[in-house]
């Protein structure tokens, strides 16, 4: 029996430990001992909500311990809970969670990394994140940890591949298969990573992945360095592809947090940029998996498309892609969306739909294409909610999920959105999926023109209270990409964790990998539309010097 | 007469050496277009050709002999065929029992190359030689078998006396041939069955270890095969005559390749075991058609 209403809900969880509810957020703190694993398996697989990501936080300073927040997302109640589980700094060891909800593997091997508590019972519990010559016992996200510290250099050599999450293991120099590398450069992947494939003659048997090769720890230069303000920039810079979700989760957070009303207009043209954002991504997507499946003049017609897009972005905000418009508490001024310009991006959105539907449901029933995409790389159900799986890569599974229509932020409150979902699991449904939400967008863009009401553009944001928590949550073309913030002093964050919707997506991929052909890999990888800029946290890096330029506090616009 | 043809012979190898990578510049110029996009000058393919004839070929630690003697065998192979094959002149240094001797030499030069891709060891070239290896199979078996056709329909193993075979007009040859157009677009591996070098998925395939000089002459012999292909398919068609030679060859030659080009633009990458079931089905046909052949049609 599912509980029927928050009260129910709060009274059922009880029998775990202590829940107390403030706002969304729903705390539970004290687990009972030998509770933690049915308390995991109520909330993932009983209540049809689903384990989001894990946070670890050095509360030290605040109140003596270490944190470990396991964040579930129940939709039906409208509510975040978070699992708290404090560790004793003496001896920090905490349960794990892994072997009841397998997408906790690596947000836990992450804390793990960076904060130094060990999960017991985690069925791998090797390093993740940091390279092999980190010295052990350094945790660089512990508050004593200075951000500007200098280790000593090592001569480890690092090994490419450690572990996979995979649940079958195959010895790794047996005869029968051979290792195929792809990665870290391959002409299929677009950003360094490295999957390691075994395969018999053309069958894959086995995968195995390593990722974080570009982490770069923007978190902790938040944490030292940034004001509030300075923060969407970075965030922004998460990805090259949906920065401004990134940028709006962040917002969102503090918001939430500080508690900030943020004015309709501003809600209003986040969405409008968002959807523009997320045109942008599809439009980008669908041109690689075409050229992933050979199809060029597919790659052609789609990436003409989307510097139209671009053009329409660089004209409302004065930037193709890195659109800048947010600060905690609505949208700078500069980046009001006039009269003359509804006009405009009415327009321009008209003429891409028009082109759009002349090529691309064409291209789409295209026996070509079906022949490589249908009944390949399949995700069942089940696997989708062991992993987590977000956004489209969700919905083409049959898990009907969207943050816009479940958890409404910004302007999607005040409209209808279109949430298409498909059942069959494979590369075709997530072509479909994301094929119908471009539609959907462009419909949805011209319909938040038509409301957008004449309010200000930003709240008064001059205080921002202390240990505060807050969680920003936007769908990203990708998927839920959520933010979490703790305040802090200073105008500055305590804690903040963004998790990119590749970091839960990206757990499935050898899932799906296992028992295809060789030659279907890379568009089975594509066909997440993988991020694993978002996933490893890039920023900046002078790449003429070879340097890497410190951020300065003050060294970036800070201002309305 | 003898020197005469060995003249005629030479010059045909020259005009196909010459030819190949200009139609490949056609090629890139009218794919730009139908992708709406502007294109490369159609010298591209010879100024790369040129630019990697000037590089050093790169060590990466191979055994040299087999890796890179196997790209100049199937150099020298196709070299031979454009000997014997007329294009622009309607002679060459025909022999009895050439024709055998188009398809082995034909088939073999693509297998030295695979074979230098394969000793590489690296694993993106063995699977891309193998991928490449069977799809030849399976097509060279139906280019056999127009071969038999050709020679039951002109009653001769020599190249000058069946061509053209259209002075034949038998149903057999008419869907022969049509089947030779499809297997002339598969060898040229041409998209969707251009599997061996798939660059999104094998970063190269079989040509992967190789660079410079090497690297210049697969993708010289690339753009010759083809054009000998398309030569040996029109062959078949027109009358051996100077005026058709030197007039309408090189138009159908250029057009047939831009229908080509064309079709491969509409076209994504099969996979493997696709691309072989649909060359099965030619091969099954094509023993339909040979019985045809010999009940006298």
């Amino acid at each position: 029996m599912r509980p029927r209403n928050k009260c129910e809900l709060m009274t059922n969880l009880r029998r775990f430990g202590e829940p107390r509810l403030r706002g969304k957020y729903l705390f539970i703190s004290r687990i009972k001992s030998g509770r933690l694993k049915d308390l995991v398996d109520y909330l993932h697989w009983r209540l049809g909500g689903y384990y989001s990501t894990s946070i670890g936080v050095d509360e030290r300073p605040l109140d003596g311990y270490f944190h470990v927040y396991h964040v579930f997302v129940l939709e039906k109640y409208g509510v975040y809970v978070l699992v708290d589980l404090p560790a004793n700094p003496g001896h920090p060891v905490v349960e794990s969670i892994t072997p009841i909800v397998p997408a906790a593997n690596w947000a836990e091997r992450e804390i793990m990394d960076f904060i130094g508590i060990k999960f017991r019972a985690h069925p791998e519990p090797h390093r993740l994140i940091l390279p092999d010559d980190w010295p052990d016992n350094v945790y660089p996200l512990r508050k004593d940890f200075p951000y500007d510290e200098k280790l000593p250099t090592s001569d480890k050599i690092a090994k490419l591949v450690r572990e996979s999450p995979s649940d079958t293991w195959i010895a790794e120099d047996s005869e029968d298969h051979t290792a195929i590398p792809v990665g870290p450069y391959h002409p299929a992947l677009h950003e360094p990573e490295y999957f390691e494939l075994f395969v018999e003659g053309e069958k894959i048997v086995d995968a195995r992945y390593k990722g974080f090769m570009v982490h770069r720890g923007i978190e902790k230069i938040a944490e030292s360095r940034l004001t509030y303000n300075q923060v969407p920039f970075i965030a922004e810079r998460i990805c090259g592809i949906c920065g401004f979700t990134h940028s709006t989760a962040y917002c969102q957070a503090v918001e939430e947090a500080a508690r900030i009303d943020v004015p309709e207009r501003a809600e209003y043209i986040r969405s409008i940029l968002l959807e523009i954002e997320r045109i942008h991504s599809h439009f980008l997507w669908m041109g690689v998996a075409f050229h992933l499946l050979g199809y060029d003049t597919g790659f052609m017609i789609m990436w003409r498309l989307r510097e139209s897009i671009m053009d329409l972005a660089e004209k409302l905000t004065g930037s193709r892609k890195m659109y800048g418009a947010n600060i905690v508490g609505g949208i700078r001024d500069k980046w009001d969306i006039k009269e003359e310009k509804v006009a405009l991006i009415n327009d321009t959105l008209g003429k891409i739909r028009e082109e759009y539907l002349k090529y691309v449901p064409k291209i789409i029933s295209m026996e070509e294409i079906k022949k490589r995409t249908r009944g390949v790389g399949i995700l069942s159900r089940s696997d989708a909610r062991k992993y987590s799986v977000l956004g489209p890569h969700a919905r083409a599974s049959g898990i009907n999920t969207d943050v816009r229509r479940y958890r409404p932020y910004a302007a999607y409150k005040y409209v209808d959105v279109e949430i298409p979902v498909e059942d069959d699991g494979d590369i075709y449904a997530r072509i479909i999926i994301r094929h119908e939400e471009i539609i959907a967008s462009i419909d949805l863009i011209h319909r938040l023109l038509d409301n957008i009401p004449r309010t200000h553009l930003h709240a008064d944001t001059d205080y921002i209270p202390e240990r505060r928590y807050g969680i920003g949550c936007t769908e990203a073309p990708r998927g839920e990409d959520l933010h979490f913030v703790i305040t802090g002093k200073d105008n500055k964050l305590y804690r903040w964790r963004p998790r990119a919707p590749t970091y839960n997506n990206l757990l499935s991929v050898p899932t799906m990998l296992r028992g295809e052909h060789l030659a279907d890999a890379p568009i089975i990888i594509a066909s997440i539309d993988p991020c694993f800029s978002c996933t490893d946290h890039i920023v900046v890096v002078d790449l003429r010097s070879g340097r890497r330029r410190p951020l300065r506090t003050g060294g970036l616009v800070g201002g309305r | 007469m003898v020197w005469l043809n060995t003249l005629y012979g030479v010059l045909n190898a020259c005009f196909i050496l010459l030819v190949g990578p200009l139609i490949d510049g056609v090629e890139r110029r009218i794919r730009a277009r139908l992708q709406n996009r502007r294109g490369p000058s159609i010298l591209q393919t010879w100024y790369d050709l040129v630019k990697l004839f000037r590089k050093r070929a790169a060590r990466t630690g191979v055994p040299l002999t087999l890796f890179r003697l196997s790209v100049y065998t199937g150099f020298a192979y196709l070299l031979i065929v454009s000997l014997f094959i007329p294009s622009i002149l309607c002679g060459g240094m025909g022999f009895f029992g050439d024709l055998i001797l188009f398809i082995y030499l034909l088939s073999s030069s693509k297998v030295f190359v695979l074979i230098g891709g394969y000793s590489s060891g690296n694993p993106y070239a063995s699977i891309g030689s193998t991928r490449e290896v069977s799809l030849s199979m399976a097509s060279e078996l139906v280019l056999a078998e127009i071969i038999a056709l050709i020679a039951l329909s002109r009653n001769s193993l020599l190249l000058n006396s069946v061509f053209p075979v259209t002075a034949v007009l038998r149903p057999s040859v008419l869907i022969g041939l049509g089947i030779l157009g499809i297997i002339t677009y598969i060898e040229h591996s041409r998209l969707p069955f251009e599997i061996g070098e798939a660059e999104p998925e094998l970063a190269g395939g079989y040509t992967i270890e190789y660079a410079g000089r090497d690297l210049g002459f697969i993708l010289w012999s690339n753009t010759i095969r083809r054009a000998l292909l398309t030569t040996f398919l029109i062959d078949l068609i027109i009358p051996l005559d100077v005026f058709y030679h030197l007039v309408i060859y090189p138009v159908l030659l250029f057009s047939i390749m831009i229908v080509f080009t064309a079709i491969e633009t509409a076209c994504g990458r099969l996979r493997i075991d696709i691309s072989l079931k649909h060359v099965k089905k030619l091969s099954y046909v094509m023993w339909g058609v040979i019985l045809l052949a010999l009940i006298g049609y």
